[in-house]
């Protein structure tokens, strides 16, 4: 007997019926008496000293009411902030602006449009410093230094690196074959459809509210009262409904410190609400990672041993969100599907005169980039050895009774079966047909690819003996309530951004109670009711919070049996928890439901039990998830303009444990999009002043539905072991493992002119450049 | 970005260089509306209406003669500021006389910044340069006229 709307039903999205109808509470929806707007001025240039800030004109702005400016922040000790790296970042300059569009003053009038004036008459004068934006000068001898008050007079922010050094030179010094490949993955921006914003609010006890755009509200709550030193209970953080995060809302902006600042300063609530230019261009970006990846193998194919150097452009500051142990995030599941026995990697972080880098965008702490890398390159491996991309992935995937597998960078990996997942993609796309069709193709002069991306994701961050932001340990938590009518309310420490937690939270625990989804209420993001936790990124919540749901709402059936049993008078040991109710075993009629259990908590509990059914728990997971699976892109090039169309793209993923499988597969097409995105059309990049190229959407080329190819999606199901319910996260599988299934496949359609890599994004212009050198065209 | 030029024009070398060191002079022939405060020979400073594309507004703009060599050459920086954009031009001018025409060489260095460098990158190469051609197409005619 199912419960409806249990684990593994794609039952529409509760939270579906407010959005559809637009009926949303985002922050710009929260409206409160008196409120004022605060406006910021930004620097144009990327590296400059300021002279002076002329406030005069913009006070005599009607409406204006305040401005300011980091001297004033400095009194209060508040010019600069942590950031969740242990570095620290400006909230105003007081001498130095380091990027463009840095804030540099702040101002507080009774309107937008006279917050907009006011910054238009703050006057600002500046002395142009040098400009540092490629992370290669900044480490060369001789180049300005950009952080002059740190201890460390380098640009070198740290190095990290893990395996074995010595045993991986050796291994490839030893290979009969070697394939060196240089890697670019630019800057690229989340771009989600809301803005950052915050309203900030002081009651008359001096209790401060933030209704802000974050994933993460408790950690955010905990930030703010060791910054502002305010008593944490005095401060509570809402992050109502949010309009797409992907990570870019995990950062502290300044913007949310300064609309605290202005409320404490004029008395009135305040709101920021970034405009769409400042959000492209002022806040944390992901990627930018230059790599150099070597791999070698033995002649008859088989992979012996994996380098990996990487620079890490993190701009002036690194304001990523890694656990604290990894700077470079989970780079080091670079290793990907395969058992090397020796691998090294190594990475540099380092500051240039960018906005703040290295945010996580969907991508689970660089394990895009990770899988990017050792995807890429096993390609361009299997070609050097003249093997078949397919047959050179079977050959040497780590095989499915190896799970648990230790990786040679130190990763436990859960479960797996790649080769499942292969064979379904190819059996799928009909990979014998297609490669007949190719050289048949090639024969004729037409340029047609098809890529393989063969992924293995790390998320679930995290286990608390390695885990931790801050401090802050990486659990999640779960907090129950069944009413007295058999309808219940979860809280969790997570916040949804759109994944549709208040659909699949309630899944988990009807399946788990017994109770309808629909009667399960789901909450999240207010810190003065929610249980602690660290938020919604990194694929984590289901691993983790799902996770904590699970273990609560067992902890509330274990209550719930001894009612049952003080119910039918008999002994909890003679019952069993069979088509989601407690039945007598072998008398199924006779039986409690939840709802009746419930009802008995309040009404009818056992002597010397507590009344209630509730239930919390704080879910410390043994290990991460990985989640897996095979992409397979089919391209044909357009040789007169270069451009790459998407024939076909088959994903087939492998998650554990679905839950809902109609999100499960919104999931992954938003990902496929995303993964679309940085392989053909999306990049940040700097001329040689700083300036940010790319920053507005008529130069920062977001995919629509014209760019957009038709996705079929497959799956494979094997269950994490280690999981309460046997599932791993999905969120950024797909934007995980599309680009290098898409970037192989261009490479594949031009292989035979001597292309072994173009780097991303690949547009047409590169493309028919390629072409005409080649003289293909 | 780097500009240069070349153009003969019908007047005297010493007329034409006195016309753009000559702010109230070659202020006449910048298209965009402007004003302009003469701080002393050397120190001009003011304000201009212009954009490219649809970010346009106004910016503060003060300039400062560098060099002076009547009437061979000069050299004159500008600053200016404005739209959460700023742009620093370094311009200098070569005049030489032969037969009754003289030539005028001119070259820029402009480097801008803010919004203006960033949303109208791909607009500002064509706009400057259009910019800077009209200008000094309306000081020839003027030179010429007068």
């Amino acid at each position: 007997m199912t419960v409806h709307g249990g684990v593994g039903q794609s039952i529409k999205r509760k939270e579906d019926a407010r959005f559809v109808r637009g009926k949303g509470n985002y922050v710009d929806d929260v409206k409160l008496p008196g409120m004022l707007y605060l406006d910021i001025v930004r620097s144009p240039y990327a590296h400059a000293r300021i002279r002076y800030i002329n406030i005069e004109k913009a006070l005599k702005v009607p409406g204006v009411l305040a401005v300011i400016r980091g001297k004033d922040l400095e009194a209060a000790n508040l010019a600069w902030m942590p950031t969740l790296m242990s570095d620290k970042q400006m909230v105003l300059p007081v001498e130095r602006v380091m990027y463009q569009s840095q804030e540099v003053a702040a101002v507080v009038a009774d309107s937008r449009y006279a917050a907009a004036d006011g910054v238009a008459a703050v006057e600002v004068d500046y002395e142009p410093l040098p400009v540092v934006v490629d992370p290669m000068k900044a480490l060369e001898p001789g180049a300005p230094i950009l952080r002059p008050d740190r201890k460390e007079q380098t640009n070198r922010i740290w190095h990290w690196e893990v395996g074995d050094r010595e045993g991986t030179d050796k291994a490839l010094k030893e290979s009969d074959v070697v394939v060196k490949e240089n890697l670019y993955i630019p800057r690229i921006h989340v771009s989600s459809i809301e803005t950052c914003g915050c309203v900030a609010s002081f009651d008359a006890m001096g209790k401060l509210t933030v209704w802000m755009t974050t994933q993460a509200p408790h950690a955010i709550r905990t930030v703010f009262a060791l910054v502002a030193g305010l008593p944490e209970q005095k401060i509570r953080i809402i992050s109502p409904d949010i309009g797409g995060g992907f990570g870019g809302k995990v950062p502290v902006y300044p913007g949310y410190v300064l609309a605290v600042v202005a409320a404490l300063k004029t008395g009135h609530p305040v709101k920021w609400i970034e405009d769409r230019s400042e959000n492209i261009q002022a806040d944390s970006f992901a990627r930018d990672y230059h790599i150099s990846a070597e791999i070698g193998a033995t002649r008859d194919g088989k992979l012996t041993a994996l380098r990996v150097k990487t620079i890490a452009d993190h701009g002036y500051t690194d304001a990523a969100a890694n656990p604290s142990k990894f700077p470079a995030g989970l780079f080091h599941i670079v290793t990907g599907s395969y058992p090397f026995e020796k691998a090294h990697v190594e990475v540099d972080g380092v500051y240039t005169n960018k906005p703040p880098g290295g945010i996580a965008y969907r991508c689970s702490f660089r394990v895009t980039e990770a899988a990017f890398t050792i995807e890429r390159i096993v390609d361009s491996l299997a070609r050097k050895l003249g093997m078949d991309p397919a047959e050179f992935r079977m050959k040497n995937f780590i095989p499915p009774e190896a799970f648990p597998f230790k990786s040679a960078l130190g990763w436990e990996y859960d479960s797996g079966n790649y080769q499942g997942a292969l064979r379904k993609a190819m059996d799928i796309v009909d990979y014998d047909a297609l490669r007949k069709e190719q050289a048949e193709k090639r024969k004729r002069g037409e340029l047609m690819g098809i890529g393989i991306s063969s992924f293995t994701e790390i998320v679930g961050a995290g286990p608390s003996h390695t885990f931790d932001i801050l401090g802050l340990k990486m659990f999640d938590s779960c907090e129950i309530r069944i009413h007295p009518t058999g309808k219940a309310i979860a809280r969790f420490g997570t916040k949804s951004q759109g994944q549709g937690h208040e659909t699949t939270y309630a899944q988990i625990l009807a399946e788990e109670l017994g109770i309808s989804s629909e009667d399960i209420a789901i909450e999240e993001g207010d810190t003065d009711t929610a249980p602690y936790g660290l938020g919604t990124y990194a694929s984590r919540s289901t691993p983790t919070a799902g996770a904590a749901a699970s273990i609560a709402a067992r902890k509330i059936r274990d209550k719930a049996q001894k009612i049952a049993a003080h119910l039918l008078e008999v002994s909890p040991d003679d019952l069993e928890w069979k088509d989601h109710k407690f039945q007598v075993k072998g008398v199924p009629d006779k039986a409690k439901t939840m709802a009746e259990i419930a009802f008995a908590a309040y009404t009818n509990h056992p002597p010397g039990m507590e009344a209630g059914l509730e239930a919390v728990d704080y879910y410390d997971p043994p290990n991460l998830t990985y989640p897996f699976g095979s992409y397979i892109c089919v391209v044909d090039i357009d040789k007169e303009t270069g451009e790459v169309k998407i024939r076909r793209f088959v994903a087939v993923d492998d998650c554990g444990t679905i839950i809902n499988p109609m999100i499960v597969e919104g999931q992954i097409h938003g990902g496929l999009t995303m993964g679309l995105a940085p392989a053909l059309l999306e990049e940040i990049h700097y001329d040689e002043n700083g300036n940010i190229l790319g920053g507005s959407f008529m130069d920062y080329l977001l995919p629509t539905a014209v760019e957009t190819p038709k996705w079929e999606t497959a799956k494979t199901t094997t269950p994490s072991p280690h999981h309460p319910i046997g599932a791993k996260g999905v969120g950024e599988s797909a934007t995980v493992g599309a680009p290098a299934a898409i970037v192989n496949a261009v490479v594949d359609a031009l292989a035979h002119l001597g292309v072994t890599h173009i780097d991303i994004p690949i547009t047409p212009w590169k493309v028919w450049k390629i072409l005409h050198e080649k003289r293909a065209a | 970005m780097h500009f240069e030029g070349t153009f003969t024009v019908r007047a005297s070398s010493t007329r034409v260089w006195s016309f753009f060191l000559s702010p109230q002079e070659f202020s006449s022939a910048i298209d965009d509306p402007h004003t302009i405060e003469v701080i002393d020979a050397d120190h001009f400073r003011g304000t201009i209406k212009a954009g490219v594309a649809f970010i346009r507004g106004t910016f503060t703009w003060s300039a400062t003669v560098k060099e002076r060599v009547p009437p061979e050459r000069a050299q004159m920086a500008v600053h200016g500021s404005g739209m959460g954009s700023a742009f620093d031009i370094v311009a200098t001018l070569s005049v030489s006389e032969s037969a009754g025409l003289t030539t005028v060489k001119w070259a820029a260095d402009v480097q801008m910044s803010g919004t203006i460098a960033t949303t109208g990158a791909r607009l500002l190469q064509g706009t400057t340069e259009k910019k800077t051609n009209a200008f000094f197409e309306n000081a020839r005619k003027m030179l010429e006229g007068a």
